[in-house]
């Protein structure tokens, strides 16, 4: 029970929470420990519980009709997902998959239930899928209205403030991508990413180190956003 | 443990349960426009369109005078799909599609 309750102390969203109440969610939750590319759900499996991040990265996607495979979301520690469990005979709607070695909190609907009963938790939740909507929102909106390039941008530029940390170098994301992951992000062709990602790269806007992307010149890719070509 | 229907702040439920539709809805029309489908393309062409138009006193964008044909000859597709794909984004509440 001890590690339950490590494990579900420190993530944000109860942050506000005071030890007994902490305690209990230790009491409700169960820990769980994902491999790199191992899948915590899939498209039609049951929706019966909530999973919570306590280290590691998420990635959420689904597999068009055509079989491209469409990333939606990267999650991090303190993000949450399954919230289709919240309604009745759920099935989730999307694929999850662990990018690198990841521990997971979860709950069950019923356990998370009691959860909500604190307003302040549930005022988080609400906080927190409203930051999904608008994710999910300004997406769409950035391949309607942005080229490659703005796309590549805009994409860096939020991986950074989710992900970045401050190097000598620059700002670097701390995530292992690839071209054909920004590809997916972006909804573009790899090939038109490698050469968007060479262009930013040869202006000094970028560079890359291990998989990782290191932003030099935050400025100039808000400039690209802000400017398409 | 007691009921968690009777237990959780049902207001609190209800508004999740709210923002999880829209999420739904959202997440598969960005999977859509990702995909290039023809209706991820109809809704990033009406995107485009009303982006060009001025906003109404009520907050709205209004396009007006775009005939079915014309639209459904810029993306490619019947009418009748075009139709298909309207009544579609109509019932998800991201349009709303008034006919003369």
């Amino acid at each position: 029970m001890s590690k339950q309750i490590r494990c579900m102390k420190d993530l944000a969203v109860f942050s506000t929470l005071d030890i007994p109440e902490r305690n209990k969610i230790g009491e409700l939750a169960c820990k769980r420990f994902y491999g790199k590319n191992e899948f915590l759900f899939r498209d039609g499996d049951a929706a019966d519980t909530i999973y919570l991040i306590k280290s590691g990265k998420i990635k959420l996607f689904k597999v068009s009709a055509g079989g491209k495979e469409i990333i939606l979301d990267i999650l991090k520690g303190d993000d949450f997902f399954g919230e289709n469990t919240f309604f009745d005979q759920a099935e989730h709607t999307m694929n999850a998959q662990a990018m690198e070695d990841t521990y997971i909190c979860s709950c069950t609907k019923e356990h998370f239930a009691v959860l909500l009963q604190n307003p302040q938790t549930s005022m988080k939740i609400i906080q927190l899928l409203g930051e999904k909507l608008n994710n999910y929102t300004n997406q769409v909106a950035s391949i309607a209205f942005h080229d490659v390039k703005g796309r590549v941008a805009a994409t860096l530029l939020k991986l950074a403030g989710e992900y970045g940390s401050r190097s000598p170098e620059g700002t670097t994301i701390d995530i292992e991508l690839t071209h054909n992951d920004l590809a997916s992000l972006v909804n573009a062709s790899r090939v038109m990413v490698s050469n968007v990602v060479g262009s930013l790269r040869q202006d000094g806007i970028i560079a890359t180190k291990d998989h990782r992307f290191i932003l030099l010149d935050p400025d100039a890719l808000s400039a690209a956003v802000e400017n398409p070509a | 443990m007691k009921s968690p229907k009777k237990t959780a702040n049902s207001g609190a439920v209800d508004e999740i349960q709210t923002i999880v539709a829209g999420l739904d809805v959202m997440s598969s029309l960005l999977t859509e426009v990702k995909a290039g489908s023809k209706l991820g393309k109809t809704f990033v062409l009406l995107l485009n369109l009303f982006l060009l138009e001025n906003r109404q006193p009520d907050g709205c964008k209004t396009i007006a005078d775009l005939s079915v044909q014309s639209l459904a000859d810029s993306v490619n597709m019947d009418c009748e799909e075009l139709t298909g794909i309207l009544s579609y984004l109509t019932e998800q509440g991201l349009i709303d599609c008034q006919t003369k």
